[in-house]
């Protein structure tokens, strides 16, 4: 019998103009002029038909406690009590000694725990930057988080876990519903491509605004450059304060890792437009290159302080890549 | 190498501008970036940075210092330097005696290929000017470098007459003169048929003369002269005159056949003394209408071996006389030769094909083809305005101009009456009373006409000397104006259509026929240069109307002596302004240069942006 919500890959691929192939479309956008600025793709339109095969066989996994909900097919990484072994473990005083492994106890002559995957069900929770510094770079920065929110989303989806989504800048934009089951990917890349674009980030300020509404717990995954106006920690802490395991992947496009700019110069900043003029040579190109790396080890130290996922992605990275190498390996899928 | 225009080496002012322009801090490249968090106070230098700064030695700063000083060589007009500039005139004699084949394939043509070749050595940037040495001399052709007037010289023909010297060494003079910082040349390539023109009269000429003789044979018979007169006490039978001239230093023997409308009526060889002419007198049969002479000659110019003229033939000229008394005219007219004269009354007059009509008293309701002579008009007429009538009056005055007062004076003429008229836009006062003019001349409708405002039988005038001499230029002026039966080839002639003609045709003596259309005035003809009879006919619609003949004829000592009559020092001088040295300009290389460095510099600068 089969899953009304399962959607068939051919009908999936459809709906969502699975028409043209990556290499093509990232040539092109090789051949565009090098504004940087506001070269936007469909969030539908770099998933493949192999890549979403793919994404179906990947599982998101959750550091915290999931607080409730339906049983879903996510797999956690809280062991729970279920017939699936995922591991074994010294008794500890106030442990149920209903799970203790006699057989082990038996042979081993110690007292152990057989520990089993607990399948949840969870919500995750896509927050996307659409601020106006995203909307640059080639790859677009803001393309690049779109095609990733789109990935994520249909990979919770496929398992039948909660998704829900919204774009920031200084505030939310308009909320995608919390939705269930493969027939929601359509809306949820619909709701990707309508978001707005523009406006000064306040990271702190917009996960503030989040946190105020009902946020039930689950896994959150937080796709920003992080160029923040405001303590962008303080907004990650927060959401963290919510029982919410968060996944920070910070946005780089090429250019801004390794920029190629020189000469005299007035840089202009995309979002407040303040102005830096700067001739740039060698020299300075290189003290640059060392503050963006400075910058993202510091990122990655607090994350790791607070025990948060962080992945540094640059937008031309392919998402096969990010999905089944980055994320496997920082343990965000699996 | 020099400067043409040194002043414009100003433009290396260029060079500090630019150097300037990279001194000064440059307005920067504006660039959007997501953050200048990174990029703020990224290197002390740029911390109260001046506003100026050494110029950084890059290759675009030395290719664009280049091309501007490169530009600024181009604008100044480098030069090579070469020699001196001259202005050639070249002047080729164009006469019909320019076709005798003493030399081959004939004078003409031997004149053309020197001009070639005296062209041919001038430098590039030499110039050079062709003149045409014809009856009208003209500038054919100007131009600078070795093959300038190559294709002018190719087109030169022969004119139909000769060359006039004179006036061509005026326009050379004229040429040469403005000419400036050249050295003026002016080769006269003749045969020296002509008189020696007079330096003085062309006054002072900035150019070195030479003449370079072509030809110079004197080995020419030729026809000189030919005419045709009445036999004495005969209207009707001729005498046809020819005078063959030997202009060659040696006897010879030529045979002359004659011709009357084509039939030989004289075949005989004739000697001829060495530079003298002979004359036969020939006897034309009766209605000879074309007389034709050839003689066979070896010599060199073959163009006045033939000759041929009209014999005149007494045409009559129409005259009606519409009068109640026709007396007074009747006694007048019979003295003038060749008019047919036709008496009318007025009461059965119809209008007939007559040359003139004379009116008197009367004026008809519809007009014949011809020219009028009205007298008299009748108060009311339709043609004329009689709006009263002068009292006794006295002809005070006559325009002198006017041919038909010529010797038959007015002044002084007592009329009884005469008659006034109202406005005549078409008319002009000839002749003036005490009280207004009393005669008009003018075309009316078409027509030209002469109006006398009284009765000449009413006065005196009939009984005077000057009334038959008035009708004789009265008709002769009115009558339709005839073309002269023999004229030099190359001569402009104005030929008078005959009332109601449509168009006229000119058949010329090679058969073929220009077509005129109608005209106001007389219909100027050019095309004369051939020898032999032209036919000229008018044509109402499709129906000849008239038809007249002339000859041209190449007559005369001078047309026919091919000998050279001047000596060349006459003509040779020396007085060119030396000349300035030419310039050989480089600043198309130069530009080329600066389009070199213009495309090492986009290349330069389009390889750093792409980098």
């Amino acid at each position: 019998m089969p899953d009304p919500d399962r959607v068939p890959l051919q009908a999936l691929r459809r709906a969502l103009s699975f028409g043209r192939g990556r290499a093509q479309r990232l040539a092109r956008a090789a051949t565009r002029p090098a504004t940087g600025v506001g070269d936007l793709e469909p969030a539908g339109d770099l998933l493949s038909e192999s890549f979403l095969r793919r994404l179906e066989r990947l599982n998101l996994m959750t550091r915290g406690q999931v607080i409730q909900g339906l049983v879903g097919e996510h797999r956690s990484r809280r062991h729970a009590s279920s017939t699936e072994f995922a591991d074994f473990r010294k008794y500890v005083p106030g442990d149920d000694f209903r799970r203790i492994d006699w057989n082990a106890f038996a042979r081993l002559d110690g007292l152990f725990l057989k520990e089993t995957e607990a399948n949840e069900d969870i919500t995750v929770h896509l927050l996307f930057d659409c601020s106006q510094s995203m909307n640059w770079g080639r790859p677009n920065k803001l393309s690049f988080a779109r095609h990733l929110t789109a990935a994520l989303g249909f990979l919770a989806l496929a398992r039948y876990d909660a998704v829900t989504a919204v774009g920031f800048a200084d505030t939310l934009y308009d909320r995608f519903p919390v939705v269930r089951g493969r027939g929601q990917i359509g809306r949820l890349l619909s709701y990707l491509d309508q978001a707005p674009v523009g406006g000064v980030t306040r990271l702190q300020n917009a996960m503030d605004q989040y946190c105020r509404g009902s946020v039930s717990g689950g896994i959150a995954f937080l796709i920003s450059d992080l160029l923040s106006e405001d303590d962008w920690e303080a907004g990650v802490m927060r959401l963290l304060r919510e029982g919410l395991d968060v996944v920070v992947i910070q946005v780089l496009a090429p250019e801004e890792a390794h920029p190629r700019l020189e000469g005299d110069l007035e840089l202009v900043d995309a979002e407040s437009g303040d102005i830096v003029e700067i001739v740039v040579g060698d020299q300075a190109r290189a003290t640059y290159e060392q503050r963006v790396q400075n910058w993202c080890a510091r990122t990655a130290a607090f994350c790791q302080r607070s025990e948060i996922g962080h992945l540094i992605l640059e937008t031309d990275v392919p998402l096969e890549e990010v999905f089944l190498n980055r994320m496997r390996l920082r343990r965000i899928v699996r | 190498m020099t400067l043409i225009q040194p002043t414009a080496l100003w433009a290396l002012g260029a060079l500090p501008l630019i150097l300037l322009l990279y001194v000064l801090r440059p307005r920067h490249r504006r660039v959007v970036i997501p953050s200048v968090r990174l990029w703020q106070h990224l290197s002390s230098d740029l911390e109260g940075r001046p506003r100026w700064r050494l110029p950084v030695a890059t290759l675009l700063l030395f290719l664009q210092l280049l091309i501007a000083a490169v530009a600024a060589i181009a604008l100044a007009r480098p030069a090579l330097p070469g020699g001196i500039g001259q202005h050639l005139i070249v002047m080729v004699d164009t006469s019909p005696t320019m076709l005798a084949t003493d030399v081959q394939p004939n004078r003409l043509a031997l004149a053309k290929k020197d001009a070639r070749q005296i062209v041919s050595t001038l430098q590039p940037d030499d110039q050079a000017t062709l003149i045409d040495v014809g009856p009208t001399p003209r500038i054919v052709a100007t131009g600078k470098g070795p093959r300038a007037l190559d294709a002018a010289l190719a087109q030169l023909k022969a004119s139909p007459r000769a060359g006039d010297m004179q006036s061509a060494l005026a326009l050379a003079a004229q040429t040469a003169d403005q000419s400036h910082g050249t050295h003026n040349r002016i080769v006269i390539l003749s045969d020296g048929t002509f008189s020696a023109p007079s330096l003085k009269e062309i006054g002072p000429i900035p150019a070195d003369i030479s003449y370079q003789q072509i030809g110079g044979s004197d080995d020419n018979q030729g026809i000189t002269a030919l005419s045709v007169r009445p036999m004495i006490g005969s209207t009707n039978r001729y005498l046809g005159f020819v005078q063959v001239a030997n202009f060659a230093h040696r006897d010879v023997q030529v045979s002359v056949q004659a011709t009357a409308d084509g039939l030989r009526i004289y075949n005989s060889k004739v000697n001829l003394p060495a530079r003298q002419p002979v004359e036969i007198s020939l006897s034309l049969p009766q209605g000879t209408r074309l007389f034709g002479v050839t003689i066979n000659a070896a010599d060199k110019y073959s163009l006045d071996n033939h000759a041929e003229v009209l014999v005149p033939t007494a045409t009559a000229l129409p005259v009606t006389l519409v009068a109640q008394n026709p007396l007074p005219w009747q006694r007048a007219l019979k003295t003038l030769p060749n008019v047919k004269l036709t008496v009318v009354n007025p009461a059965a007059y119809k209008p007939d094909g007559a040359a003139v009509t004379i009116f008197d008293g009367f004026v008809p309701t519809k007009l014949p083809s011809g020219n009028l002579l009205i007298v008299a008009p009748p108060a009311g007429n339709s043609l004329v305005p009689v709006s009263g009538n002068l009292a006794a009056t006295t002809v005070v005055q006559t325009d002198p101009s006017n041919p038909v007062f010529d010797s038959a004076d007015l002044t002084g003429l007592y009329v009884k009456q005469g008659e006034k008229f109202g406005a005549m836009p078409w008319a002009r006062p000839i002749a003036e009373t005490t009280d207004g003019p009393i005669m008009f001349d003018g075309t009316l409708r078409g027509h030209q006409t002469v109006l006398i405002g009284f009765d000449p039988g009413a006065t005196d005038w009939p009984e005077r000397i000057a009334f038959p001499i008035f009708i004789s230029n009265a008709i002769q002026s009115l009558a339709p104006q005839e073309l002269p039966t023999q004229v030099d080839p190359g001569t402009a002639l104005d030929l008078p259509p005959a009332p109601h003609t449509n168009s006229v045709l000119v058949q010329l003596p090679n058969g073929k026929v220009d077509v005129f259309a109608k005209a106001t005035g007389p219909i100027r003809f050019t095309d004369t240069s051939q020898l032999g009879p032209y036919v000229v006919t008018d044509l109402d619609g499709k129906t000849p109307i008239a038809k007249q003949e002339f000859v041209t004829s190449r007559l005369g000592i001078s047309q026919s002596n091919i000998a050279p009559q001047i000596d060349p020092q006459t003509l040779a001088q020396r007085a060119s302004p030396r000349g300035d040295p030419t310039e050989h300009e480089i600043w198309p290389w130069v530009a080329g240069g600066i389009l070199v460095l213009l495309s090492a510099e986009w290349l330069i600068y389009f390889r750093r942006l792409v980098a």
